[in-house]
């Protein structure tokens, strides 16, 4: 890739992980649930993808490899965690950070990545779409009667066990394939997923908003814009960190309820 | 269909409800009354498993339901709303009623059929789209009515369903309950209120509360004749 198009291609690529990441995080946040490590399940997936494109796998082979480990990865969480309440659950999921300080891989210039920002911006997109249909759809309708209020889910029938374990499983699942993709990253490195990937994802569903499944995606690209720009790059976490602490404060349904409002109006 | 014997739940050394008991067949409306503390919506949240029972028994159609998780319970048909109105505050009326009708199994056009004729039995029809934080409160408690009606649940518990009714809602309400018990198939209807005078022409029979214990169980007549209830709930009034 030219040099010129390089930032570009980087934006491009974040834009795509943070998005997926963010999703996944959203995802399980409409069950009323507060996920501080879904990038763990994107480190597993490039931990699983990475070796394999190593020793020659063909790529669609090992992405989708690492998506499925990501995503039983994910159950296997779901399933412990599922029954804990809000605050247990989010605490919880910290121990997830376990797993990214854990897992290794070859890195990019070991894996003489060559990848194209193009595939992971369109599975983002197309995630985005897939959530927005599930949202529509009766289990997406059931996730968020058990996020809006548990008590009254049960007395329609709805198990909330399991709406979560199988939340919790689609955001690892979404997340698995922003980290399958990332390792077809030049610049991959998975350690970049050490709470910075965990910060970004959550800053892109605050900032961009719950209301919508577009909502993560808007904050994605406010998140990758910090970490590409030459005035922010350098303290994108930072900057991450306090958009979500304003975002929390001054627009708690984010960037989607302002047009959501106008739309109302 | 609801068979309650000598239920009891405890709360540490606290007993919420003693040994109560009711039964509620299919076209009955079954009331039970008593001031806040008395143990109405514990005896509620026992039926619909929110409470383990420490004694005693409560069965939903044939089958006993100790030990089963609240989910589970509605599924085998039981439908119930709540003191307050736990709606799902950030879906619209529509989207409230039709969460109503997983308790079906049915195709997702009778699914929309039922909640829609749920709603319209309730006067909501023209609100269907609006988000529910925009209701008055006495409409709110419809949406939830409507959502535990969109069920089709042949046994339904009702905590103070008529509370936050004004007038013109009570005069929908109280026959479309009665209506609903007494429609071919029936449906056993539990309701809860403060005021033993809402069970007036309303309910079959009537249980009352006092410090979780019953102190009266019989015909709205019979119970308003008796001497515990007036001295420990009715007052002074009802005397004269």
């Amino acid at each position: 890739m030219p040099h010129a198009f390089a930032p570009l291609a980087e934006l491009f690529w974040r834009f795509g992980i943070v998005g997926l990441i963010g999703l996944g995080t959203w995802l399980v946040l409409r069950c009323g649930r507060v996920m501080l490590g879904n990038a763990a399940f994107a480190a597993i997936a490039a931990a699983a993808t990475a070796p394999l494109v190593a020793r020659g796998t063909p790529d669609a082979v090992a992405a989708l490899a690492g998506v499925l480990v990501a995503a039983i990865c994910g159950a296997v969480f779901g399933l412990a965690a599922a029954r804990a309440t809000s605050a247990a659950f989010a605490l919880a999921s910290l121990s997830l950070w376990a797993v990214e300080l854990s897992v290794r891989a070859p890195s990019g210039p070991e894996l003489r990545s060559h990848g194209s920002p193009a595939f992971v911006v369109a599975a983002a997109i197309l995630a985005a779409i897939g959530a927005w249909r599930y949202a529509l759809s009766r289990h997406g309708h059931i996730a968020a009667a058990v996020g809006q209020d548990e008590r009254a889910a049960q007395a329609v029938g709805i198990d909330p066990v399991r709406a979560r374990i199988t939340a919790v499983t689609l955001g690892a699942l979404l997340a698995g394939v922003a980290g399958s993709l990332s390792v077809f990253y030049p610049g991959f490195d998975i350690t970049a997923y050490r709470l910075h990937g965990d910060i970004a994802g959550l800053a892109a569903v605050v900032l961009g908003g719950v209301g919508s499944s577009l909502g993560p995606l808007a904050g994605a690209a406010l998140v990758a814009i910090a970490a590409v720009s030459p005035f922010t790059k350098e303290h994108a976490a930072a900057v991450n960190a306090i958009g979500l602490l304003a975002a929390t404060i001054v627009l708690p349904g984010g960037i989607a309820s302002i047009f959501s409002r106008a739309a109302r109006r | 269909m609801i068979e309650v014997r000598e239920a009891s739940v405890s709360f540490g050394g606290v007993k919420a409800l003693d040994k109560v008991s009711l039964s509620c067949r299919r076209g009955e409306i079954v009331g039970v009354v008593g001031p806040s503390g008395s143990g109405k919506s514990t005896l509620f949240d026992a039926l619909s498993g929110r409470h383990r029972l420490s004694s005693g028994s409560i069965a939903v159609g044939d089958a006993s339901i100790a030990g089963l998780a609240p989910h589970v319970i509605a599924r085998r048909g039981l439908a119930r709303t709540f003191q307050e109105d736990s709606l799902f505050g950030r879906m619209t009326v529509f989207e409230n009623a039709l969460a109503g009708t997983y308790l079906r199994d049915g195709a997702a056009a009778l699914s929309s059929a039922a909640a829609h004729a749920a709603l319209e039995s309730l006067g909501l029809s023209e609100r269907a789209n609006e988000y529910v934080w925009e209701l008055t409160p006495g409409e709110r408690r419809r949406v939830a009515l409507a959502r535990a009606l969109a069920s089709n649940a042949p046994a339904l518990a009702f905590d103070e369903p008529l509370r936050s009714l004004d007038e013109s809602e009570l005069e929908l309400v109280r026959p479309l309950l009665r209506r609903i018990a007494s429609e071919p198939g029936g449906r056993a209807i539990v309701i809860s209120d403060r005021d033993v005078a809402a069970c007036a022409g309303l309910c079959d029979s009537v249980l009352v509360l006092h410090a979780g214990k019953a102190i009266a169980y019989g015909t709205f007549d019979a119970v308003v004749r008796d001497v515990d209830v007036r001295d420990a709930y009715l007052g002074v009034e009802w005397r004269q």
